[in-house]
């Protein structure tokens, strides 16, 4: 092990393992409300572009069909950190650059950029998800509110949609769950949320497993709780209930 | 009113031409529009005023294939190891010993709940300082192979317990010892229904390959990186190459999956 660097004006008796943790942990809590509040926001933009893309993908809308469907092919299969790249250092070059003021938080071009990108990424999943869920209603539910003179849309609304939810929640919760945990890669651009403070308490401490063990932690606080709702949601809107049968007698 | 639903009637559809126009036509016309619309002012755009002379250059071409060759590498050796460790610790969650089962069960929960960059970050910032050093893509191996491993583990258990309990119990209703019916009997049918899953994965692993580059780990995305840096005004330009490089890769194992998902099991 490496000698632990002492710091500069810290009295020699008070240190201890968690110090550099117990010191900083404002850092940690404001690096935390920043990740949360990146995932409400991309959480957001996901879920309104998931809802329109999987519409444009199963209604009649011409071009509009291949356009969604490209969109979700594209995000679906490219890096995210390849997508925050292209929104943090392209969008620049285009000559947009996000540095606007929403609800009284000043939101610099990284942040904004990098919800974005996150936000079109989870999206894209999103919207398959949706898709799937719509296009697992039985056609003849659909057949038969035509027939009975409903119109596209109506059938959608009332007797698609209705279904469809429960058999989406599951996978969205998955996904959303998923959108936590990528929110770290925004660290890459200087994003200064959760992941980005340890790293930065980590080069001014090197207090290695300590910022790591913390940091595991925190996001263990922020993961769990979401993993306990998507299992719940499963174990709720699951017909068939997750089996839990265990391989009697085999030895292994 | 009577009239009118005398004429009406749904079950039977109204004789004549079909209408000129009708909602779904309207559809249709604005998504063409919109698609034509995008297509003039941004692929067009893109296109013509892109700067594509930088990728003309062989020397650039090569640069961004050796990066994709280290991705394809680390890619490849996490995907083999991550499947066998994976199955490991499915067969550990499964097993009988309490002390086994709960130790793994523990890894895979653990694992899984934790960020892919994380647990990449971890080994490179935590392993030397407990003494293991490694070279970049080595330290990239054993971060994804850390992750993939417990989700592998969760899609193996989830295949296992998928098949049902009357296979078994017919397995040793014959005589079957419990090694012979996990081999003869539950993988084959566990197998067919996971390859979806694992390819799925698989795109999840490319993908994150990526991630690779804070280690300052030379592949794909590092390299394009430094290219665009090299050279300006190519940052899209440079960026789109190497999405589509990504998307070739991940959209053909896709259709791979599409392919070998088993819809009815009596007749595969």
């Amino acid at each position: 092990m490496l000698p632990i660097l002492a710091q500069g004006d810290a009295p020699a008796g008070a240190d201890y393992f968690g110090k550099a943790i117990v010191d900083n942990l404002p850092l940690f809590f404001w690096g935390m409300t920043l990740t949360v509040r990146i995932c409400v926001v991309a959480a957001l933009i996901s879920f309104t572009v998931g809802v329109i893309v999987a519409v444009l993908r199963v209604t009649p809308s011409g071009g509009l069909k291949l356009l969604a469907t490209c969109y979700a092919e594209f995000f679906r299969n490219t890096p995210l950190l390849i997508q925050v790249m292209c929104f943090f250092y392209g969008l620049p070059t285009l000559g947009i650059r996000f540095n606007f003021t929403f609800l009284g938080i000043e939101v610099g071009h990284s942040a904004a950029a990098g919800t974005l990108a996150l936000g079109l990424y989870t999206g894209a999943f999103v919207s398959e998800a949706i898709r799937a869920g719509l296009l697992a209603i039985p056609r003849g539910q659909t057949e038969a509110a035509r027939s009975l003179g409903l119109s596209v849309l109506q059938t959608l609304k009332l007797i698609v949609v209705p279904q469809a939810v429960r058999l989406v929640l599951p996978p969205l919760g998955n996904i959303y769950s998923a959108m936590l945990k990528n929110s770290a890669i925004l660290t890459s651009i200087g994003v200064a949320e959760l992941m980005y403070q340890a790293e930065f308490i980590n080069a001014r401490t090197f207090r290695t497993f300590e910022v790591l063990t913390a940091v595991i932690v925190f996001y263990l606080m922020l993961t769990l709780p979401m993993g306990a709702l998507v299992h719940w949601l499963e174990r709720k809107f699951n017909p068939l209930r997750a089996r839990t049968l265990r391989l009697r007698g085999a030895r292994v | 009113m009577s009239a009118a639903t005398a004429t009406h009637n749904p079950l039977r559809p109204p004789k004549g031409p079909a209408p000129f126009f009708t909602i779904t036509t309207a559809f249709n016309a604005v998504g063409w529009l919109v698609l034509a619309l995008v297509v003039w002012f941004l692929v067009i755009p893109a296109v013509r005023f892109g700067n594509w002379a930088e990728f003309k250059n062989v020397d650039n071409l090569l640069f961004l294939w050796k990066g994709l060759q280290v991705t394809l590498f680390v890619g490849a050796v996490s995907v083999v190891l991550s499947t066998i460790f994976g199955f490991l610790l499915a067969l550990g969650r499964l097993s009988n010993f309490k002390p086994l089962r709960l130790l793994s069960s523990g890894y895979i929960e653990f694992v899984r709940a934790l960020p892919s960059y994380l647990i990449i970050f971890f080994v490179f910032l935590g392993f030397p300082k407990l003494g293991i050093n490694l070279s970049a893509p080595w330290f990239a191996i054993l971060g994804l192979t850390m992750y993939t491993t417990a989700v592998m583990a969760e899609i193996f258990r989830a295949g296992i317990l998928s098949v049902d309990k009357g296979q078994l119990e017919a397995a040793y209703a014959l005589g079957l010892q419990p090694r012979d019916t996990i081999i003869h009997i539950v993988l084959p049918q566990a197998v067919r229904k996971m390859v979806p899953a694992i390819v799925g994965q698989l795109i999840t692993l490319t993908k994150d390959t990526s991630l690779a580059s804070v280690i300052a780990l030379q592949e794909l995305s590092a390299a394009g990186k430094q290219l665009f840096n090299l050279y300006s005004g190519i940052v899209l330009e440079t960026i789109f190459v190497i999405a589509a490089v990504y998307f070739v890769i991940c959209f053909t194992l896709s259709l791979l999956s599409k392919k070998l998902e088993v819809k009815d099991l009596t007749r595969a």
